[in-house]
C-alpha cells in the first residue's frame, strides 16, 4: 500500500483495517487501533481478528468476515445486534465488513464506525410518534404547517375544533392562529417558540385558549422546526386539548395545598377561608363554607370566593339579603339537616332556571351560571356543623366521581381540623379562666418542669401576680433559664437552690424562705411552698407551687421579738427591787414563817424571771442567736444531778431512774438541765392523779438515749405534731399553765446539740417524751 | 468608808442598791442618768462604780470609758449591770473593759460579795 493512500486512510473518521485468510490483520489506519486504545498500528497488525475483537464477539462476527473473504464481488456486510459488551468498543460502534475482490490471494476489510447521532435521532423519533400516539389516544388531535418564511399556516379541521373556534374562522396566517390562544399566554408562548427556533430545540409547551363563554381549554403544543442552511423555515406541530389532565394535576395540586394549610393553623375560620381560596385558584369558580351557629343555630356564611373580587362582595351582599331557609329541602339546607353530600355533575341552564322559586332567584341563579355542583357536609361525630359548597360556572369545569371523593375527603380533614380546633379553644378558654382564677391569688403561682436548679429546667407557668409583684413581664419567667434564681438576693441563692434540688430529687414537700429582689431593686421576704410533680413510674419530673410575699409578716415577727425583747427588759427592772426587798427583809425577820414566806416570794421571783428569760430564748431562736456553750458531761451523773435537784421542790410524784447509758456528751449544761427540767415539770404538770415519773437513759444506735415516762392524761394523736411549735398549746378544757414555750425550746436546744426530741402517747396512758444526744 | 458610785436610771432599783451597800458599811453617790460622770463631776474620792448598761441617751460602756479616761480613776474598779441576758452582759463587760458584771434580778448576797471582793476586804 502506497503511502500516499496510507495517509488517505489515516485522516478518514472511520476504522479501516484489512485482513488475510488466516484472519491476521494486514492493515490498520490511526482511526482503527484508536478503537482499541492502542498506541500504535504495529500492536494491531499481524494479529488474529478472534484476538482483537474477543473470543465472544468474534464468534458473533465469523460468518460474515468468511462470507466476504470467499466472494469475487464487490460486497459489504454491516453487522446488526450484535453485542458489545465487555469490548473495549464503544456501545454505537457499527461493524461492516468489506470484500476486496483481487487476484493474487484472500483479503477482505472491516470498517468501524460511531453511530451515536443516528441513534439519538433513532430515539427521539420513536419518542415522538410514542407521544403522538399518546395525544391522539387522548381525543382530538390538531395538525399545522408554518411557513415561517411566509407566516403562513395550513392546518386540519381538528385543530380549530381544538381551539373553540368555528371551521373556516382561521385566515391562514400565524397571526390568526397566535391571536386565538389565550392573551395573557400569547407572549410566554411567542418566547418559547422563538427560543426553540433559535436553540435548535423540539418545542413542547401547553397553554390557553379561551372558548365561548369564557371557559378555559389547555392545549399542548409540540413541534418540530425544519431549517435550510441554518434558517428556520418551516415548523409541523400537533395541538391536542389535555384539559381534563390540567384539572386532574389542578386537583392534586389542591390536594396537596389544602391538607397543608389544614394541618397548618388552629384558627379554623382562616384556615377554611384559605381552603375556599384554594379550591378557586385550582378546582372551583366559587366556593364558599357555611357552619350552623351553635347559640342561634342560624347558618353563618364563614368564607366566600371567587377570582374576582367584585363577585365576593356581590354574593356576601345577596347571602346578607337572603340568608339560608332551613325549611328549604334542596341544596345547602338539605345538606345541613341530613349530613349527606349533593352531588349534581352537570346542571343545564334551563334546569337550574325551571327550579327557580321567583324571578329575582331566577335572574340570581343565572348570573351565578351553576354548571356543576359540590356541596360537602362537615360533621364532627354524625351531627352536621356546616358545609363546604363547590360551585364550577363559568370554567365549565364538571365534577367527576373523583373530584366528589376528594372533595368528601378534604371536607373530613376539615371537619377534623375543626373539632381539633374547637378543643384547643374551649382549652385554651378553660386555661385562660383558670389563668384569670389563679391571678386573684395573693401569691405567685407556678408550675415547672425538670430539676429546679438544672439550666434546662422550664418554667411553664406563672401567675399574673408575679408581674404585679416583682415587675418583671411573665415571658420572663418562661423564657429566661432559672429565671427565679437569677433574681434572688444573693445572700439567699446558695440555700434555696439547695433546698429545691433536694425537695426535688427527695420529692419532699417543700417550704423555703428567700428574698426575691423587685425590678426597682427592693428586696421581698418570700415563702415558697411546693409539691413535686411524678411521672407514672413515680419519679420527679416537675414542681408546682405558690410564693408568697411574707414582707410584712417577717417585718411584724421582727417587731413582736424586738417588743417582747423590749417587755422582758422592763419586766426585770420590778423584779430586781423586788427580789432585792425580799432578800432585805429576810435578813431582818427573825421568825421562821416570815423567812419561810419570804423564801417562797423568792421562789417565785426566780420563776418569773425565768419565765421571761425563755421568752427572751424564743425570739432569739427567731433570731438565730441562741447561744450554746458546749462542754462535756457524764450524762448519767449530768442527769442523776438535775433529778435530785428537782425532787427537791417535787413533792407530788416520785422520780424514779434507770440510767444506764454510760455516755459523754457535749453539751451546753445549762440548757441541758433546762431541757430536762422542762420535760419534768411537763410530766408533773400533766399527770395530776398519778405519782411516778420514770426517767431511764440508754445507747441506740450510737446515739445516747433518754426517756421520760408519765402516766398522766397523754396527748391526743392530732396534737403530737404541733407540741413542738411555739406558743402552741393543746386546747382541751382542762387547760394546764403555761406559755407553751417549753417543748419548743427544749427542742431547739437538742437540734442544736444534733440530737432529737420525739413523743409517744396514748390519751389517759400517759406520755413518753424521748431525746437523743451524740455520744462524744 | 469606802465610797460607791451607782450609775443606775431606775430609782427604785439605784434606792435599793443604795440600802443595801450603806447595810454592808459603804458610802453611795446615786447617778440616775450618767450625764454626771460625762460632765465629770464625779466624787473625786470613789473606790468602786457600779454602773448599768441601759441608760437614757447613752450606755454603761460609755459611761466606764469615761471613768476610765479620768487620771485619779484609771484603775478603780467598774461593775456592769445589766438586765439582757447573761450572755450578753458578759459581751459588754469584755467591750468596755468593766471589771465585774451583775445580772439583774440579783441575789443582794452575790451583790455583796463581788463588791467586798473587789475592794479586797
Amino acid at each position: 500500500m502506497s503511502d500516499h493512500l496510507d495517509q488517505l486512510l489515516s485522516a478518514l473518521p472511520r476504522g479501516v483495517a484489512t485482513f488475510n485468510n488466516r484472519f491476521e490483520v494486514e492493515y490498520c489506519n490511526q482511526n482503527f487501533k484508536k478503537n482499541f486504545r492502542k498506541k500504535n498500528t504495529g500492536e494491531i497488525t499481524g494479529v488474529t481478528l478472534s484476538d482483537i475483537f474477543g473470543e465472544k464477539l468474534w464468534k458473533q462476527m465469523i460468518g460474515a468476515a468468511q462470507e466476504v473473504l470467499i466472494t469475487k464481488r464487490k460486497k459489504e456486510i454491516p453487522l446488526s445486534n450484535v453485542s458489545l459488551e465487555d469490548t473495549p468498543l464503544r456501545p454505537s460502534t457499527r461493524i461492516t465488513f468489506f470484500s476486496i475482490p483481487s487476484k493474487v490471494g484472500s483479503q477482505a476489510g472491516i470498517i468501524l464506525r460511531n453511530a451515536q447521532r443516528e441513534i439519538d435521532a433513532e430515539q427521539t423519533l420513536a419518542h415522538y410518534k410514542d407521544r403522538l400516539e399518546q395525544a391522539q389516544r387522548a381525543g382530538k388531535i390538531g395538525v399545522f404547517e408554518w411557513n415561517i418564511r411566509t407566516n403562513d399556516i395550513w392546518w386540519s379541521d381538528e385543530e380549530e375544533a381544538i381551539f373553540g373556534v368555528s371551521p373556516g374562522r382561521f385566515e391562514g396566517t400565524f397571526n390568526d392562529w397566535i391571536q386565538a390562544t389565550y392573551q395573557n399566554d400569547r407572549a410566554a408562548l411567542k418566547k418559547e417558540i422563538k427560543r426553540c427556533i433559535r436553540e435548535k430545540e423540539e418545542l413542547d409547551v401547553e397553554f390557553r385558549v379561551l372558548y365561548p363563554g369564557n371557559i378555559f381549554h389547555w392545549i399542548r403544543l409540540k413541534g418540530h422546526i425544519y431549517y435550510e442552511n441554518g434558517d428556520a423555515v418551516r415548523m409541523v406541530g400537533v395541538n391536542y386539548d389535555i384539559t381534563s389532565r390540567r384539572q386532574y394535576e389542578d386537583l392534586l395540586e389542591f390536594k396537596a395545598e389544602a391538607s397543608r394549610t389544614l394541618s397548618s393553623s388552629l384558627n379554623y375560620k382562616n384556615t377554611l377561608a384559605k381552603v375556599a381560596e384554594l379550591a378557586v385558584e385550582h378546582i372551583a369558580d366559587w366556593c364558599s363554607v357555611d357552619m350552623i351557629n351553635d347559640e342561634s343555630g342560624e347558618v353563618e356564611l364563614i368564607t366566600a370566593t371567587h377570582r374576582n373580587p367584585e363577585k365576593v362582595k356581590w354574593a356576601l351582599k345577596i347571602r346578607k339579603r337572603y340568608p339560608v331557609d332551613m325549611s328549604q329541602n334542596t341544596g345547602l339546607p338539605l345538606v345541613l339537616k341530613t349530613g349527606k353530600s349533593l352531588y349534581v355533575p352537570f346542571i343545564s341552564q334551563e334546569e337550574v332556571i325551571k327550579n327557580a322559586q321567583n324571578l329575582k332567584q331566577k335572574k340570581l341563579l343565572r348570573k351565578i351560571g351553576i354548571h356543576s355542583i359540590m356541596i360537602i357536609p362537615l360533621t364532627i361525630g354524625k351531627n352536621p356543623i356546616g358545609a363546604i359548597t363547590f360551585v364550577s360556572a363559568e370554567s365549565k369545569r364538571q365534577y367527576s366521581e373523583q373530584d366528589l371523593e376528594f372533595a368528601e375527603q378534604l371536607a373530613s380533614r376539615a371537619s377534623l381540623a375543626i373539632e381539633n380546633a374547637r378543643l384547643y379553644e374551649s382549652m385554651r378558654d378553660e386555661q385562660e379562666r383558670l389563668d384569670s382564677l389563679l391571678s386573684n391569688v395573693p401569691g405567685v403561682v407556678w408550675e415547672a418542669w425538670g430539676n429546679p436548679i438544672a439550666k434546662t429546667q422550664k418554667i411553664t407557668y406563672v401567675s399574673a401576680h408575679a408581674e404585679r409583684l416583682l415587675g418583671y413581664p411573665r415571658e420572663d419567667w418562661l423564657t429566661k433559664p432559672n429565671f427565679w434564681l437569677t433574681i434572688m438576693h444573693p445572700d439567699d441563692k446558695e440555700l434555696a437552690s439547695r433546698v429545691a434540688a433536694d425537695n426535688f430529687e427527695k420529692q419532699d414537700t417543700g417550704i423555703s424562705r428567700f428574698r426575691w429582689l423587685t425590678k426597682d431593686g427592693k428586696a421581698l421576704w418570700m415563702e415558697s411552698q411546693s409539691h413535686i410533680v411524678k411521672d407514672e413510674f413515680g419519679r420527679p419530673i416537675g414542681m408546682r407551687g405558690v410564693v408568697i410575699d411574707i414582707s410584712d409578716g417577717m417585718e411584724q415577727v421582727r417587731k413582736k421579738d424586738e417588743f417582747i425583747s423590749l417587755a422582758s427588759h422592763e419586766l426585770k427592772t420590778p423584779i430586781t427591787t423586788i427580789k432585792a426587798y425580799t432578800q432585805l427583809l429576810k435578813a431582818k425577820a427573825s421568825d421562821k414563817t416570815t423567812n419561810n414566806y419570804l423564801d417562797k416570794m423568792d421562789l417565785q421571783v426566780n420563776k418569773l424571771t425565768r419565765l421571761i428569760s425563755h421568752l427572751l430564748d424564743v425570739t432569739k431562736i427567731q433570731e438565730g442567736k441562741l447561744e450554746m456553750n458546749p462542754q462535756e458531761a457524764d450524762l448519767d451523773a449530768f442527769i442523776q444531778s438535775t433529778v435530785q435537784d428537782l425532787q427537791t421542790i417535787i413533792n407530788s410524784h416520785t422520780l424514779e431512774t434507770d440510767l444506764q447509758s454510760k455516755a459523754t456528751i457535749l453539751v451546753d449544761h445549762d440548757r441541758l438541765a433546762q431541757v430536762i427540767t422542762n420535760i419534768i415539770n411537763n410530766a408533773v404538770k400533766y399527770s395530776p392523779v398519778s405519782n411516778r415519773i420514770i426517767i431511764r437513759s440508754f445507747v441506740k444506735n450510737g446515739n445516747a438515749v433518754v426517756e421520760v415516762q408519765d402516766f398522766g392524761i397523754g396527748i391526743d394523736l392530732k396534737h403530737q405534731r404541733n407540741i413542738f411549735t411555739r406558743f402552741y398549746r393543746v386546747d382541751n378544757g382542762t387547760q394546764a399553765p403555761g406559755l407553751g414555750i417549753g417543748l419548743f425550746l427544749s427542742k431547739e436546744i437538742l437540734t442544736r446539740h444534733g440530737g432529737s426530741l420525739t413523743v409517744t402517747s396514748k390519751a389517759k396512758q400517759g406520755s413518753t417524751f424521748t431525746f437523743t444526744l451524740p455520744i462524744r | 468608808m469606802k465610797k460607791i458610785l451607782v450609775v443606775e436610771d431606775d430609782p427604785s432599783i439605784a434606792e435599793v442598791i443604795k440600802i443595801i451597800l450603806e447595810e454592808n458599811g459603804y458610802e453611795v453617790f446615786l447617778d440616775s442618768t450618767g450625764h454626771e460622770v460625762l460632765r465629770n463631776k464625779i466624787p473625786h474620792d470613789i473606790n468602786l462604780a457600779l454602773v448599768d448598761y441601759l441608760l437614757p441617751g447613752t450606755n454603761g460602756a460609755q459611761v466606764i470609758e469615761k471613768i476610765h479616761q479620768m487620771k485619779e480613776f484609771q484603775t478603780i474598779p467598774v461593775i456592769l449591770m445589766s438586765a439582757n441576758t447573761e450572755a450578753e452582759l458578759v459581751e459588754f463587760a469584755q467591750k468596755c473593759s468593766a471589771t465585774d458584771y451583775l445580772p439583774k434580778p440579783f441575789d443582794i448576797d452575790l451583790l455583796i460579795e463581788k463588791v467586798n471582793s473587789l475592794l479586797n476586804l
